[in-house]
């Protein structure tokens, strides 16, 4: 009987063991680093600038008759000047300056670094600056919805890179190697090579129940190993 | 004692430390994999909330006209056809985060907070089932269904077979989550899966990442135990070929032969054929018991090594659970081989 269960453990180990391994590893990497680290929070300095609401000369009420079906309108500030940001259900996401109600014009690639430079935590240097907008090939690691952005990637070992929006002018993601490293170990815990986003593979489906098989019968083993050691010391 | 063996000591042990949660991990990955996510995610009753507002909007206050601290941000809402000024000082990245912001009547420039009829109100017009509600209760965090919230919430309770619970941001009434039976369990499932026994909400803390590493060094010490084995000779299958016979002297001085398979270990081929050498461990080359003799020269194996002293290894002994059938011919059983143990 125990033989059997040895072999059921011993065979299926030898074939799916590799992969236990990999779920060690990568959950290993996952839980040791901090979430938020992860994130790029740490990327960012804390503080966004308040706008100063004296200077708004431009008030909601003259916004909301210039443009009725504004939407999540946000009062903000852009480069020490309050903005407005929000969305327009004819004319898409809109940045108007608060003090003379003008749009501001896209944001520009001299204006993107000195963004960069002022929302990123820490001293460095810029490496790239590339433009995405519609059309271009978009990284995996940007959402769509985003676009047109720039990206700019710091030097450091970490290559550090801000996606900052062309319309608003906000960071609105940003990337280290450790978050990529991260999406890769998830990728492998999953056994969902390519995107990551489905859990529900039926990959994972097979090697988890026969790994489960394989875990329950290691643990007769140890079960049968603990009890009858104990019986041959009472002998 | 010898790496081998450490390596199989660790790995036994290791495992009656971990091995109860592995099978959690293990169980709870099924159920992730399994688990309807529609379901899971509560949606099924949520309608989204539009809030209308007026034709005609006209005396906003100016937004310097509220008497408050600087705000680091200036939102613009509408509750009941009304509009407010949401000033928010502090925001962490994620909601949930803990954050400070007030809402602001527009027309009057008065500070405006929600009162239970109009937060129930939100949360009856999320919801397209036909449950019945409770009234609504404004609650200062840690929430069992949303652990990760850090803020206050408005939670109505609806009476209906899902047991839904409606979660409403405690300032500004935007419905941030429903919470049903299938949602709790996911994410007990969650909590299981992360260890998180101490809330955290989270899976950065240091009772999973000391299990993560216990893990780590489990299943390293398996695979070096099957790099073993198989340098062993005891992982190759040899496909087809033939049962064959060996020549076993048993200890009264009768000779007897026995056909076993090749890919057996002796210590199995044996048993098959009614003859049990004594085993503890059950062939896990661990326990030293299932000793043969023969006069082949034989290779010894990590477990032999051992389990045998070096005289006794000269003389010919080995461990009839690290060797296959195949290698042996003639052999020697060293105890009487016994009947077999019924249990
Ligand atoms: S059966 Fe225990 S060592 Fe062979």
């Amino acid at each position: 009987m125990i033989n059997k269960v040895r072999k059921t453990h011993k065979w299926l180990m030898a074939f799916i063991g590799l992969q236990f391994l990999i779920w060690s590893l990568t959950g290993l990497y996952m839980v040791t680093m901090d979430i938020h680290f992860i994130h790029g929070e740490t990327l960012i300095q804390k503080r966004a600038a308040a706008p100063d609401l004296s200077k708004v000369d431009y008030s909601f009420n003259a916004l909301l008759s210039d443009y009725p079906n504004a939407n999540a309108v946000r009062l903000g500030e852009y480069m020490g000047t309050p903005v407005y940001r929000f969305v327009d259900a004819d004319k898409g996401k809109l940045v108007i300056d608060a003090q003379s109600g003008e749009r501001l014009p896209l944001v520009d690639e001299q204006t993107a670094v000195q963004l960069a430079q002022r929302y990123f935590n820490g001293i460095s240097t810029v490496n790239s600056v590339q433009l995405i907008s519609e059309g271009d090939p978009i990284p995996s690691e940007l959402a769509p919805r985003h676009i047109p952005v720039w990206r700019i990637t710091f030097d450091g070992m970490a290559s550090p890179t801000l996606y900052i929006s062309q319309h608003s002018g906000e960071v609105v993601t940003k990337r280290h190697t450790f978050w990529r490293a991260f999406d890769w170990m998830w990728r492998f815990h999953i056994m969902d090579y390519d995107d990551g986003e489905n859990v529900s593979n039926w990959f994972l489906l097979i090697i988890g129940m026969l790994g489960t098989v394989a875990a329950l019968s290691g643990a007769t083993l140890t079960y049968h190993r603990f009890t009858d050691a104990k019986k041959e010391r009472a002998m | 004692m010898q790496m081998s063996g450490i390596n199989k000591t660790l790995h036994k042990w290791l495992s009656l430390l971990i091995g109860l949660q592995l099978l959690i991990w293990l169980g709870t990955g099924l159920y992730f994999n399994l688990m309807d996510s529609s379901k899971a995610s509560g949606n099924g009753q949520r309608v989204s909330v539009v809030h209308q507002r007026p034709d005609v909007v006209q005396d906003l206050l100016p937004v310097s006209a509220i008497s408050s601290a600087a705000p680091m941000r200036v939102g613009l809402l509408w509750l009941f056809e009304r509009p407010y000024y949401q000033f928010i000082y502090e925001q962490g990245e994620h909601s949930y985060q803990p954050k400070r912001e007030q809402l602001f009547d527009a027309y009057t420039g008065e500070p405006f907070s929600l009162n239970r009829m109009q937060a129930l109100n939100i949360a009856r017009r999320s919801y397209s089932g036909d449950g019945e509600f409770s009234a609504a209760e404004l609650l200062e965090p840690p929430f069992d269904d949303y652990v990760q919230q850090q803020n206050p919430m408005w939670r109505v309770i609806v009476k209906d077979e899902f047991n839904t619970s409606i979660y409403l941001d405690g300032v500004t009434g935007q419905v941030l989550k429903h919470v049903t039976d299938d949602v709790r369990l996911k994410e007990l499932m969650l909590k299981l899966h992360f260890m998180d026994y101490g809330n955290s909400g989270g899976f950065n803390h240091w009772l999973i990442i000391s299990v993560a590493i216990a893990t780590l060094m489990l299943a390293s010490t398996g695979v070096i135990w099957l790099v073993q084995q198989y340098r062993s000779g005891l992982l190759s299958i040899n496909v087809g070929s033939r049962p064959r016979t060996i020549a076993v002297n048993l200890q009264h001085g009768e000779r007897i032969q026995v056909q076993v398979s090749a890919n057996d270990t002796l210590l199995d081929g044996l048993a098959c054929a009614q003859l049990y050498l004594p085993s503890i461990c059950g062939g896990g080359g661990t326990c030293g018991k299932c000793r043969f003799n023969t006069s082949q020269q034989l290779s010894i194996t990590s477990a032999d090594r051992e389990r045998i002293s070096a005289q006794d290894l000269r003389a010919g002994y080995r461990l009839g659970c690290q060797h296959l059938a195949s290698e042996v011919q003639d052999i020697e059983a060293v105890f009487t081989p016994r009947a077999p143990r019924r249990r």
